[in-house]
């Protein structure tokens, strides 16, 4: 009898023990999350970084301004009076515009995306327009889990704050990485890494290695 | 024993020489002290432990230091010391599926935190793995190839931030410990640069500073935290604290913004409208040796 009571006795102590063992780091558990207070303030917007290349602003015409600048044409202008080609996949048949553009793009054709109504914007499988500098609408017809990922912040390069309450942020876009016309992601040379202090020398990308 | 003809016995000659010797001994034993207390202030020197430092003290403190880095380095930096956010602990999740080992984060890491130039140092590592299996051992962190390789995966490690931090426990100074918003901060102060720390962590997270790192002036951030990337002195260890002078000012890590794929997603744990809260619902999540019960609130996932 008498040795069960020690036993017990020595199960408390040591279970006491445990618990103030785990209790160890606790000093640092957060303070708790208010919903209600979180959800009454005013939210930054989520903007879209804006696209610095592409057709949104025009094609190059190959000439210049009096001040040097490339001049661009809005794609209708040429494309108001020529007949648009359903079938056609790469520009590299035509004559003047579109040479060496090549679609790497499952069997898309131009018409796919472009719209063969006002070539100055996009378009949806459902004939709504797109603009050029918000296209995330289009590529998400087709990659639906991408752009799913991509609307809950897991998919696709930002900047700017994680807390919306006190910063704006800013979001790539698709094409920001990937080229509509060939959107496999093509390789990059990586950045430094570390260097050892004492063993190896630096080694800086050669030849063959730096260019794929 | 006979005396010398002016008086001095041999025993005298050989204690004298025995003293003088003893005492430039004793001297150069001495000289690295001297040049040791040249580099550090008296107020440095009896400063307290940064949790008992009262407001006023803190502000003096941070003004030592920006005094401090004036002088040493001409540049006119500006110290923070924020506190941790009311109802928020941070987590942070990287999607293995789209890392593509470009190593853009382990470079920002090293420009935002004042990274010792030399040895190009980050808080952050850049595995190279067979696809397969995660084994470090047969992973490279120092590849120069283009990226991403067909038949590797890419694995940057960093501070796991874990809730039972083996390198908290091991700390016999308490100069690092785990904040309200779950970042494991050291006290470069309060450092004696033992390394228990970086012995106990499982993801070898922690880098000792064998000279106090060297940064050009041009390329000193300015922007400082107490707790995170103002100028370390030599001897003393530090770590990834998730840019604590940033993520507690609202912005996201330097890491996060430099990534071009968006494979990595920082935010609130306890804000159930959080992305990686959506992240750690809706996708294959693991940490890294979940084994050893540290607990991290670091998380990596895949796609699909």
């Amino acid at each position: 009898m008498g040795q069960r009571i020690v036993t017990v006795a020595a199960t408390i102590v040591l279970s006491l023990g445990l618990v103030a063992c785990q209790g160890h780091q606790d000093g640092a558990s957060p303070t708790p999350f208010n919903a209600k207070a979180q959800a009454a303030k005013k939210k930054f917007p989520v903007k879209l970084r804006p696209r610095t290349a592409g057709p949104g602003s025009g094609i190059q015409t190959q000439l210049t301004d009096f001040q040097g600048k490339p001049i661009k044409a809005p794609c209708g202008s040429c494309h108001a009076t020529k007949a648009e080609s359903r079938r056609r996949k790469d520009g590299n048949s035509l004559k003047k515009f579109h040479n060496g553009l090549t679609l790497k793009h499952g069997n898309l054709t131009c018409l796919t995306c472009h719209n063969g109504d006002d070539y100055d914007t996009l378009r949806l499988a459902d004939d709504t327009p797109v603009k050029f500098d918000k296209l995330m609408d289009l590529c998400g017809q087709c990659h639906g889990p991408q752009k799913r990922d991509y609307d809950n912040g897991s998919h696709g390069g930002m900047s700017g704050y994680w807390d919306l309450t006190k910063g704006p942020r800013t979001r790539n876009q698709c094409v920001h990485c990937h080229d509509p016309h060939a959107p496999a992601y093509v390789g990059v040379v990586p950045a430094p890494g570390p260097r050892d202090r004492f063993l190896k020398q630096p080694v800086a990308p050669s030849g063959a290695a730096a260019h794929p | 024993m006979s005396e010398s003809a002016d008086g001095v016995s041999r025993r005298t000659l050989l204690k004298a020489a025995g003293a003088t010797l003893g005492a430039a001994a004793f001297a150069q034993a001495l000289a690295p002290l001297a040049s040791w207390a040249d580099g550090i202030s008296t107020e440095e020197f009896l400063a307290k432990h940064y949790k008992e430092l009262t407001p006023t003290e803190l502000t003096a403190t941070l003004k030592r230091i920006e005094d401090d880095t004036k002088k040493k380095t001409g540049v006119d930096v500006k110290v923070t010391a924020d506190a941790p956010m009311e109802g928020v602990k941070f987590g942070y999740a990287l999607n293995l599926s789209i890392c593509i080992g470009c190593r853009k984060c382990a470079e920002a890491c090293h420009e935002e935190n004042n990274h010792d130039a030399r040895t190009n140092n980050s808080y952050i590592r850049v595995f190279e793995m067979d696809k397969g299996s995660i084994d470090f051992a047969k992973g490279s962190v120092d590849y120069v190839h283009p990226v991403p390789q067909e038949d590797k995966f890419y694995m940057p490690v960093q501070c796991q931030q874990s809730d039972n931090a083996p390198c908290v426990s091991v700390c016999p100074v308490e100069a690092t410990w785990k904040e309200k918003d779950g970042i494991v901060v050291v006290d470069y102060d309060w450092c004696i640069g033992c390394r228990y720390c970086e012995a106990a962590c499982p993801y070898h997270a922690r880098r000792f500073n064998w000279h106090a790192p060297h940064v050009a002036a041009q390329d000193i951030n300015p922007d400082q935290g107490y707790l995170s990337n103002r100028l370390r002195p030599q001897g003393v260890m530090e770590k990834c604290h998730f840019c604590l002078h940033r993520t507690r000012k609202g912005k996201l890590p330097a890491c996060l913004e430099a990534c071009p794929t968006g494979a990595r997603v920082f935010g609130n744990l306890l804000d159930p409208d959080s992305e990686i809260r959506w992240v750690l619902k809706n996708k294959r999540v693991f940490v890294l040796k979940e084994e050893l019960g540290t607990k991290p609130s670091f998380f990596y996932f895949f796609d699909e």
